[in-house]
């Protein structure tokens, strides 16, 4: 059974990363919430945690639309990442925007989905759910 | 002169003869003076003096002559004997009492002469016969010359005709027979002056000219038609002079010529030119044609029409004289399909009549050139009508164009601008709608709504910003002083540009431009408020402004010490909407949007150059000043 209360969030809305805190934490009783509103330090903090750690699995909303660094921009530094970073995070793509970013998930299969704003309670349990059952095997199978 | 004889013994025989010499010695004079010979037949007795020229012209000596007509009959020619003793005694037993006939009379060398014989017959009170006296001519020299004359004429197909009106006769030579398909013994009637001529016209206009000749005494020459005695058509002309004896026309003679060949040669040619003329003519083009002097030498009803110049004023003229076409397409063409033999279809622009010309010039031996045009005018201008419409459309087309990227941004805005604060509003009620939490993180909360609806009007202020861009589409140009709109914009943001003390300095060589004030003015308010904003920390911001001329097309220079923007990565969404590109300043991320549409409205086009930490340079470029 893994470990499924790591919770980040990526985006330049403080609104959104509040709305995003107080939805997971009155969801899982145990969540361990942490957000980012510039995506660079995002980054960062992935790149010097996980290296370290080996089953953090964390759930991470990342934005799209952000002036300094999209979503996507991000996508391009984290598949880079070591194989050990990436298996320890399972991406959502959280956005505002209603397109249906179909060449997206072409291009970036290593997501594990698209979520439009605001994120909510049942959409949550969902993805909680999706991961309790499912063996990840994503990056994997992309190396 | 009259003899009366009384008597039958030989003593009055001899009387008679003696008296005969007497009387006879009174003609001598005249035979002697004449060359005719002169002949006295006594139809009582048949005695036959001839006259002394008899001997002259015939070579017969006269003893040896016996004086009876068997003497005379007996030297015809076999070919005329019979006709010409026929109608001597024919003229007896008529009423005339003149005679003529034309014959062959053997000489005494055995030879032939032409003669021509006249008589005048005595009658008693009976009107018989008496007494006939008369003379012979010859006329063998003038029948040669007549023959030569024949000959001659045979060739030029000549003949000759005498009409006798006294008479009532006509003469046709064989070779007006012979024009006519008529057997050489054919004999003319008097009729037959006019019967020939094909009637209507030509028949009309033979007797009329005949009526002239006999009443006025006008000679005439005509060219007419003839039916011939088979029923061909052949011209002839007819050359009459009439002959008057005091004032009456006594006979009309002349030529008769076959032209026949001739005259349809000639009528071809005509009918050929006419035709040729009838088509250049008729056709809808105007047409003409150049000698290789360039002189006009056809000019066709049309062309004086299209070029308003009547043929009377340029046949014969040089084009280039009449018409100033040196250094023209026309002038071009037209040499060149000269020069290479080939045909050019050319439209072409002349500026003396202000008129558009299609033209196709065709190069005909001897540098000859011809020329067939229309006047394309109407339809050039339709044609420049509809470019412009085609334009125009692709103006619109354009305008749609951009429309549809001003729906794309607004679809844009919706997704991210408008729906962005609009679910965080509802994210904020569903977390206030469930359980309890401190009042202070309900206050967070509601702030945060609070927020969200602010930035939710600030979007929708944009969109109306937007859209009235696009409303203004149709505002007026005006000359606009791009230094006073400068200082325009600087006072109203005095209190920003003191604060941050900006300095703009300002070189326009092209100091006013044609357009619309109002976005121009928000294009350098926009790009200004651009430069303080994104400027340096700690470096006061300088922003320089310069306007020139470059191949025709007016560029605008925005250049500032700003931080400037790392295009290897944002080229593309520099001048998209809600661009923001630096964290530490609140920025809409309209303002570059906003300066692109209004460029692009004004027909412009705007381009970026950056370098990080040194500035940015906008240039705008205008196609038209």
């Amino acid at each position: 059974m893994k470990n499924l209360h790591h919770y980040m969030v990526v985006d330049d809305d403080p609104t959104n990363n509040l709305i995003c805190e107080y939805i997971i934490k009155g969801t899982d009783d145990q969540a361990e919430f942490e957000s980012f509103i510039h995506p660079e330090e995002a980054l960062k903090a992935i790149e010097e945690r996980y290296s370290q750690s080996e089953n953090l699995e964390t759930i991470l909303f990342l934005d799209i639309n952000m002036p300094t660094m999209t979503g996507w921009d991000f996508l391009d530094v984290f598949k880079n990442f070591q194989d050990q970073i990436k298996n320890q995070l399972i991406i959502y793509i959280l956005t505002s925007s209603i397109e249906s970013f179909s060449r997206q998930k072409e291009q970036y299969p290593f997501v594990a989905g698209f979520l439009s704003k605001p994120l909510k309670k049942e959409k949550l349990q969902e993805i909680f759910a999706e991961n309790q059952e499912n063996e990840k095997n994503e990056y994997r199978d992309m190396n | 002169m009259e003899v009366q004889c009384v008597g039958i013994d030989i003593t009055d025989r001899v009387k008679a003869e003696r008296s005969l010499k007497e009387s006879n010695k009174r003609y001598e004079l005249v035979s002697k003076a004449t060359f005719d010979a002169i002949w006295d037949w006594d139809l009582k007795t048949g005695y036959l003096l001839w006259g002394e020229s008899f001997q002259k012209l015939f070579g017969y000596v006269l003893e040896t002559i016996a004086p009876n007509i068997d003497y005379w009959k007996d030297r015809i020619h076999p070919e005329d004997s019979e006709r010409v003793i026929k109608s001597i005694y024919a003229a007896h037993e008529g009423r005339k009492n003149n005679w003529r006939e034309e014959y062959k009379f053997k000489k005494a060398n055995g030879e032939y002469a032409y003669v021509i014989d006249r008589g005048f017959i005595i009658r008693d009170k009976n009107k018989k016969a008496l007494r006939m006296v008369g003379a012979m001519q010859d006329i063998t020299e003038n029948k040669k010359l007549r023959d030569l004359l024949d000959n001659a004429s045979n060739l030029a197909r000549i003949g000759s005709y005498e009409l006798h009106l006294k008479k009532n006769s006509l003469y046709w030579s064989s070779i007006i027979k012979e024009i006519h398909e008529l057997p050489q013994d054919f004999a003319p009637q008097y009729k037959d002056a006019v019967s020939f001529f094909k009637s209507g016209k030509d028949r009309n206009a033979m007797v009329k000219a005949l009526g002239s000749a006999v009443e006025k005494n006008i000679s005439f020459e005509l060219e007419l038609e003839i039916i011939t005695a088979k029923g061909n058509e052949r011209w002839v002309r007819i050359i009459g002079k009439p002959e008057f004896e005091s004032g009456v026309c006594i006979c009309i003679n002349g030529s008769f010529q076959d032209i026949d060949k001739v005259k349809r040669g000639e009528l071809e040619v005509l009918k050929a030119s006419e035709e040729k003329e009838v088509i250049l003519e008729s056709i809808g083009d105007a047409f003409f044609a150049l000698d290789k002097d360039w002189k006009v030498t056809y000019w066709n009803r049309e062309a004086e029409k299209v070029l308003q110049t009547p043929k009377e004023h340029i046949l014969g003229e040089e084009l280039i004289k009449v018409f100033d076409i040196r250094n023209t397409s026309f002038e071009t063409y037209f040499k060149k399909a000269v020069e290479e033999n080939a045909t050019q279809n050319f439209e072409a622009y002349f500026e003396g009549n202000r008129a558009w010309y299609e033209v196709n010039a065709y190069p005909a031996p001897n540098n000859v050139l011809s020329v067939y045009f229309k006047d394309v005018t109407d339809r050039k201008e339709a044609n420049i009508k509809l470019l412009e419409l085609n334009k125009s459309l692709k103006g619109y087309t354009e305008e749609l164009v951009s429309a549809n990227k001003g729906l794309e941004q607004f679809s844009y805005i919706v997704s991210h601008n408008l729906r962005a604060p609009l679910a965080n509003i509802l994210g904020l009620a569903e977390l206030m709608g469930g359980e309890e939490y401190p009042q202070e993180l309900r206050q967070n909360f509601l702030n945060e709504l609070l927020n969200n609806v602010e930035r939710l009007d600030h979007v929708i202020k944009d969109l109306n910003d937007i859209l009235q861009v696009k409303v203004d589409l149709n505002a007026k140009k005006e000359s606009v002083n791009l230094q006073s709109l400068v200082n325009t914009v600087e006072s109203s943001i005095k209190n920003l540009m003191q604060l941050e003390q900006v300095q703009i300095l300002t070189d326009f060589c092209v100091p006013e431009v044609k357009t619309i004030q109002s976005y121009l003015y928000s294009i350098f308010y926009n790009l200004i408020a651009n430069s303080i904003k994104y400027r340096q920390p700690g470096l006061p911001p300088k922003i320089k402004i310069k306007s020139e001329k470059r191949d025709n097309s007016l560029i605008i220079t925005f250049i500032d010490n700003g931080l400037g923007i790392d295009l290897s990565t944002k080229k593309d969404q520099v001048f998209g909407l809600y661009k923001r590109f630096h964290q530490h300043v609140e920025g809409k991320g309209m303002g570059l949007f906003m300066v692109k549409t209004q460029v692009e409205m004004l027909g412009g086009k705007i381009t970026i150059d950056s370098e990080v930490n040194k500035g940015t340079i906008f240039e705008i470029e205008f196609d038209e000043l």
